[in-house]
Order: C-alpha cells, then sequence, then structure tokens
C-alpha cells in the first residue's frame, strides 16, 4: 500500500493518542472532541496547547525536508499564535506535557503573521521512526517495516483583552515535507 | 498518484513503479526502494491513466523532455558528471483552522520532482531537478 499519512493529537496527562486528526480548532478544553463553540477562549486568556503531529505508513522509501508554518489568514488584535521552535538538533523536540492554558514558553516560535515566503523562515520539522518524541532526525529512510512520526507540531493561541469576541478569520496551517 | 516512475538502469534491469507503489524486496518499501540513484541511465515520469511520457531525464547527458521538448540546465562547455537520479513527491497538508462544524484538513497537494545530482569542474555537487504539478 502506498504511503497514507494522518495528523495525531495527545491530549490529557496519559498523552492518550487519537488518530486521523482533520481539525485544529484552539479552544478552551483539552479534547479532540469538543466543538470549539462550546468551549471558547474568553480574551485575556490561552487556549489550551493543540499537541498534534504527523504520522506516516505504509509504503515508503525516505522523507525529508519539513516544514510547518502559517500560510494564510490573517489573525486580529489581540491574538498571538505560537508554534514549537525549528528543529536544528535533536533535542529541539518538545517533550509532552500535560496540555494547559498558561502561556507555554516552550513554544518560542511566534507564527502570528502569515508566513508568504513558505518554507523560507518556516519551523523545521524532523521525523522519528519511534514516535513523535523519539530520536529526531531531519530525514528518515525505510529499513524494514518501519512508520514515521514528525516531531510534534504544538501550537497555543494567545489572546489579550482587546481579543473581538465571536470566531477568528480562518487560519491555514500547511505540513510540507519530501517522500520518495 | 497521479504520475507513475519507470526507472531503466545501466544494467537494463527496469523499475516499474503501480498504484501499490510497493518494493520487490523490502516489506514496507516503496518502489523507488528498489532503485539505485546511481545506476539509472534514464527515468520517465508517466501519466497513470494513460502510460504516456510526462517527463523524462535522461542521466547521461542530464536533458529533460517535457511534451515531447527536450533541454538542458547545464553549460554545454562544462557538462556535469556523476550524474545521480534524484526523485521525490512533495506533500502539502494545509489545515484551515476555524471552519466550524467542517474538517479543517481542506488539501493534500502532491508535487512531483525529477532531476539528479552531479559534479561540476570543480567537484562541486549541484542539483537540476524540475516538479510536475
Amino acid at each position: 500500500m502506498a504511503a497514507t499519512f494522518e495528523f495525531r493529537e495527545a491530549n490529557g496527562a496519559g498523552q492518550t493518542i487519537t488518530n486521523a486528526r482533520t481539525e485544529c480548532n484552539w479552544k478552551n478544553i483539552d479534547d479532540s472532541t469538543t466543538a470549539y463553540t462550546s468551549s471558547p477562549i474568553t480574551a485575556g486568556n490561552n487556549s489550551f496547547e493543540k499537541w498534534q503531529f504527523g504520522y506516516l505508513s505504509g509504503s515508503w522509501n525516505n522523507i525529508s525536508n519539513g516544514y510547518f508554518d502559517h500560510t494564510a489568514g490573517a489573525l486580529g488584535t489581540g491574538l498571538t499564535l505560537k508554534c514549537q521552535p525549528s528543529m536544528t538538533t535533536g533535542t529541539d523536540k518538545l517533550a509532552y506535557a500535560t496540555p494547559s492554558t498558561t502561556a507555554n514558553s516552550s513554544l518560542s516560535k511566534t507564527i502570528t503573521s502569515v508566513n508568504s515566503s513558505f518554507p523560507t523562515g518556516a519551523a523545521v520539522v524532523w521525523f522519528s521512526k519511534t514516535s513523535q518524541t523519539g530520536t529526531m532526525t531531519s530525514s528518515v529512510s525505510n529499513t524494514g517495516t518501519d512508520v514515521a512520526y514528525t516531531n510534534y507540531l504544538t501550537t497555543q493561541l494567545q489572546t489579550t483583552g482587546s481579543a473581538a469576541a465571536g470566531d477568528t478569520a480562518t487560519v491555514t496551517l500547511t505540513l510540507r515535507y519530501d517522500e520518495n | 498518484m497521479r504520475y507513475l516512475f519507470e526507472a531503466i538502469h545501466s544494467d537494463g534491469r527496469k523499475v516499474v513503479q503501480t498504484q501499490d507503489d510497493v518494493s520487490k524486496t523490502r516489506p514496507t518499501g516503496s518502489a523507488f526502494s528498489d532503485v539505485e540513484p546511481g545506476q539509472v541511465l534514464w527515468f520517465i515520469l508517466r501519466d497513470a491513466e494513460n502510460g504516456s511520457s510526462v517527463a523524462e531525464v535522461d542521466l547521461r547527458t542530464g536533458k529533460f523532455t517535457v511534451g515531447g521538448a527536450s533541454f538542458s540546465v547545464e553549460d554545454d562547455a562544462a557538462p556535469l558528471r556523476e550524474r545521480s537520479l534524484v526523485y521525490f513527491r512533495r506533500h502539502w497538508h494545509t489545515l484551515n483552522v476555524g471552519v466550524f462544524g467542517e474538517p479543517d484538513e481542506i488539501e493534500h497537494r502532491v508535487t512531483f520532482h525529477i532531476g539528479y545530482t552531479g559534479r561540476d569542474h570543480n567537484g562541486v555537487e549541484r542539483q537540476h531537478t524540475i516538479s510536475i504539478s
């Protein structure tokens, strides 16, 4: 079977994984099920972090050249979008922490503005064949019955009191990688 | 996949990718796992529906062929040597965040990249690739 990809998400103290995630809505609850409209963020507070990562299975040979960033959709006043730092060494990967609304200082990359030069300036993404927190390298090769994970692509929407009520503008996040 | 490849090696061996994209030698490897980039003479990307050639690269000369037209991106006076095949699919997974009631992942886009690396007259490695959407 050809290579297949899905986003996955971790929630709770036990790093409970939900597969095949197709949404990344920032909200005032740590789960993969509640609609964001049922758990809105109050202005002046932050969202729970979204601990998502990419998972590749099926048949593949090599994966490399990963990038992640905010690529379309302007965020309004009082909104700051943070994500994990760029991978430059294996130790840059984020270790999972129980999601909270406290501003996560480990999310040191600010991606509030649209990166119209993507992937220039984007967060570099690395890969592991063991887990989303395993040993990471900039490229991985399939040596047997391997699967591949990206490092955590963690995001948090941080707000101030000047953030407008209601839905944010639709924001586009992009993950890019090469595979053969 | 929209395009499937065919790789012809210097020993006559041919690797032909199918939609299953499975290696003949490695359990979960893709078809490209069976390709030896340094031994490929000719690499063809074919339309998966009708089998017609979409793009080709001749590793012996460095020439690309697209739509029946051949061209080179090298300096005729100083061609690269030791050409080795480059092939990958570039994936974009796009999430649109904040669309109530709808799945956010709205797009998975793939472009196909073929080309080669080679050494110039100073021994410096160069890479030439083209991308097909």
